[in-house]
């Protein structure tokens, strides 16, 4: 099993006042989409991962990381 | 966000997903009727006749147009999606991957019982048999991955 994948989305997003649908129409994508994403459910495609840190300015690794480095 | 109206394109592609699962679903249904039908008396065989044609009625008069309608929204083909996939796209991809195995598995058992079962069937009821399970098992497999699953 890979290590679990954790995310920043919900706190980037708090920061800039957006709500989940916003940040799915900015990068073309569903707002389930975001919403498994931020708890966990789903990972994201290296596309998705890189749009949603080009939106918010940030380098990838600031959105995405792994809890444990194995 | 309504299923006749998406907000956006993303959106209409997740709705086309998922009724695409249930129009499966209903498919499943129509073909476990042509097996059922050989197992009842010919009243009930009447009945459910009666069912597949008004599931293959929900297919085309319900199913079909809201493709069409979704496909103009900005709905594109599963797996074809500049984005990389979206979650209800990944869990469609997860559901035929599954039925996929189940159906290789269900093959290797038929064979395995060919004489006691496979014998007692035509080979319409055997191949709607394999079908219905199949279509069955990625329907629901699509649901449940959907409402319980972990992709990635």
């Amino acid at each position: 099993m890979g290590a679990p994948l954790t995310n920043r989305i919900r706190v980037l997003r708090a920061e800039r006042h957006m709500s989940q649908s916003d940040l799915a129409e900015a990068i073309d994508v569903s707002r389930k989409t975001i919403s498994t994403i931020e708890v966990g459910r789903f990972t994201p495609s290296t596309v998705i991962a890189l749009k949603i840190a080009r939106y918010f300015g940030v380098p990838v690794e600031d959105v995405f990381s792994l809890t444990d480095d194995a | 966000m309504s299923i006749l109206n998406p907000r956006s394109p993303a959106e209409a592609r997740d709705v086309l997903a998922t009724l695409t699962a249930a129009a499966v679903g209903v498919a499943a249904l129509v073909y476990s009727v042509n097996v059922l039908e050989v197992f009842v008396p010919e009243g009930t065989a009447h009945v459910l006749g009666l069912a597949q044609i008004a599931g293959a009625v929900l297919i085309l008069a319900v199913y079909a147009p809201m493709l069409v309608r979704l496909k103009r929204r900005g709905g594109r083909p599963e797996g074809n999606d500049s984005a990389g996939g979206s979650y209800l796209q990944a869990v469609f991809r997860q559901a035929s991957s599954t039925a996929f195995s189940v159906l290789l598995v269900v093959l290797v058992v038929l064979s395995l019982l060919e004489r006691t079962v496979l014998a007692h069937l035509t080979a319409g009821t055997a191949v709607d048999l394999i079908i219905t399970l199949a279509l069955t098992v990625l329907s629901l497999s699509y649901f449940f991955v959907n409402r319980f699953g972990r992709l990635g």
